[in-house]
């Protein structure tokens, strides 16, 4: 599980973040692998890891994950301009968001305070969506 | 104030590359648009309110040369007409079109949820056969998805989900309507104005230019100085904000929002729990607090004593949406009889309406729920049909005058003038 990241978020727990790459599990048995697949997630041989390919059971996946991981999870964003992922945790305006942690791309903190961002977040979005 | 003034209109996106947000939606969208051919699926674009949905349609149309047909569902009456405009352009040889350097038609078939609004039952099959035997790329367009009546639609569809846009966007675009409004703004005040429209950026956009209207130097006071918007939430919007309250007490909110009748509420939580909340500890937990709120509810019947109206209005609230002990993402709520029940209509209708129900409950010993979902459309019916059986019902009913009126919509008092 190298690759997650663990933060604190408040004081109250610790969240798993899954990141674009996926993420590494302790072997599941044949079940739990079934219902990991029906919900949307598609495991890498290559990478031995698994990862989102589908948005629409969301809220299946997090509890799958939840329960094999023993620990709450959140799905990282993907910052348009930078590329980096980051947890919704630590944005500034996780408390006004109201999309917040669907994995999704958005700005980090980082890039929030960049001169013209307006004109940027078009350019990069331009590309991204294929215009 | 004319469209042309309307900042919503003015910087209306003209091109797809305008458009913030949703990049995830953007992008199957244009990609299923660049490569559709007869025989690919029609596209599904739903999600809340003023998030860019029809906009981008008409960019995209405009960004690469379509001719663009657009159709608003709700507002066209028969499955026949719907044929008759879309199926005439869907079946055109694109020959002609491609002679005048467009790519040809793209149909846009906007707010499809409202179609079952309406009298008549053909319209959803009659988008259906359009999408089958279209020859050119159509785009739907709706805002809740939920209602089992689009099911087969879905399953013929690619579908596109489009989300609330996320702050950092809708303050950037924010800024740069100031600077090519010219006002200065503090940025609490973008702040402020952004968590009220709640990712919706046509409400973001006009509530900056009222503000705009009266100064130029935007502080937190002039935002906070905005009525509160009128939310006109729906009943699923409700259901979310009791099932998904962060603190529970939050969920106490939706009460104030929503325009239902309590009890009518109370039985959406019900039937919707089972969807919402998985866990059988959750929701065993949270329909002990909806039947202590029936408790109460029944209290308030029979001693009329509405003091308990607040307890009751607590427990299928706050007591509802503190059963919940895992997370949950919302599912689509469901709420007969129609997807909407809007704050639209007026105070005085609503407790007119209500008035009506309780005589019905009174007379028929149903419920006010019964009698809100199944009289009184029934009675709505002969009211308007049947004036004899109309004054029969009523004087049974006790109902005044403006009852009656209500309910015939008017046909009874036009009747007696004759
Ligand atoms: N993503 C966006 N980027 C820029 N402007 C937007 C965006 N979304 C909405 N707007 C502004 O809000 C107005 C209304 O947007 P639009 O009609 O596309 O919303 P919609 O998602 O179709 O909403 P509805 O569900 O109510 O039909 C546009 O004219 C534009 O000014
Ligand atoms: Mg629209
Ligand atoms: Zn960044």
């Amino acid at each position: 599980m190298e690759r997650c990241q663990k933060l604190k978020r408040g004081d109250r727990r610790l969240v798993v973040v899954i990141t674009k790459k996926g993420i590494k599990l302790p072997y599941v048995g044949k079940e739990k692998f079934a219902e990991l697949m029906r919900v949307g997630l598609r495991y890498d041989k290559q990478t031995r890891m698994f990862r989102i390919e589908k948005t629409e059971y969301l809220e299946q996946i997090k509890n799958v994950l939840t329960e094999i991981l023993k620990e709450p999870i959140t799905f990282a964003q993907t910052c348009i301009i930078c590329g980096r992922e980051f947890p919704c945790t630590e944005c500034p305006y996780e408390k006004i968001c109201r999309s917040k942690d669907f994995p999704s791309y958005c700005i980090c903190k980082n890039c929030l305070g960049k001169p013209e961002l307006y004109r940027l977040y078009l350019e990069k979005s331009g590309k991204l969506v294929g215009l | 104030m004319s469209t042309s003034l309307m900042w919503t209109e003015k910087y209306r996106p003209q091109t797809v590359g305008e458009i913030i947000g949703n990049d995830e939606a953007k992008k199957s969208f244009i990609s299923w648009l660049k490569t559709w051919k007869p025989g690919v699926k029609a596209a599904l674009l739903y999600g809340p309110p003023g998030v860019g949905k029809t906009t981008l349609v008409q960019a995209a149309a405009k960004t690469f040369s379509y001719d663009l047909i657009e159709m608003n569902a709700s507002d066209t009456r028969t499955a026949e007409k719907i044929m008759r405009v879309a199926g005439h352009a869907a079946s055109e040889d694109s020959l002609l079109t491609h002679f005048s350097g467009s790519r040809g038609t793209l149909i846009l078939l906007d707010e499809v949820d409202g179609i079952y609004g309406r009298e008549d039952q053909g319209g959803i099959g009659a988008i259906l056969r359009l999408i089958r035997e279209s020859k050119v790329p159509i785009v739907l367009v709706a805002n809740d998805i939920s209602d089992v009546r689009l099911r087969d639609l879905k399953n013929e569809c690619l579908l596109i989900p489009f989300h609330h846009v996320r702050p950092p966007l809708l303050l950037a675009l924010l800024k740069e309507l100031c600077r090519r409004e010219g006002l200065e703004a503090e940025d609490e005040a973008l702040k402020i104005l952004v968590n009220r429209c709640e990712g919706d950026v046509r409400s973001a956009i006009n509530d900056l230019q009222s503000i705009a209207e009266r100064t130029k130097h935007i502080k937190v006071e002039d935002v906070e100085r905005l009525l509160p918007r009128d939310k006109q939430i729906t009943v699923q919007e409700a259901l979310k904000k009791i099932f998904l309250a962060d603190p529970p007490s939050e969920a106490r909110k939706a009460l104030a929002e929503v325009n239902i009748d309590f009890e009518l509420l109370h039985q959406a939580i019900h039937d919707n729990l089972p969807y919402q909340y998985k866990d059988p500890e959750d929701l065993a937990s949270a329909y002990d607090a909806l039947s202590r709120a029936d408790l109460y509810f029944g209290r308030i019947k029979r001693t009329k004593d509405w003091g308990f109206l607040s307890y009751a209005l607590e427990q299928m609230t706050v007591g509802v949406a503190a059963s919940r002990k895992k997370s949950y993402y919302p599912v689509g709520y469901r709420f007969p009889p129609s997807k909407l029940i809007l704050l639209s209509k007026s105070k005085a209708e609503r407790e007119l309406k209500d008035k009506i129900c309780s005589l019905i409950a009174e007379k028929c010993h149903v419920s006010r729920r019964r009698a809100t979902m199944d009289f009184l459309p029934f009675l709505k019916a002969i009211f308007s049909s049947n004036l004899e059986e109309a004054k029969k019902i009523a004087s049974w009913l006790n109902l005044t005058d403006e009852m009656v009126d209500y309910l015939s919509s008017g046909k009874v008092s036009k009747a007696k003038k004759r």
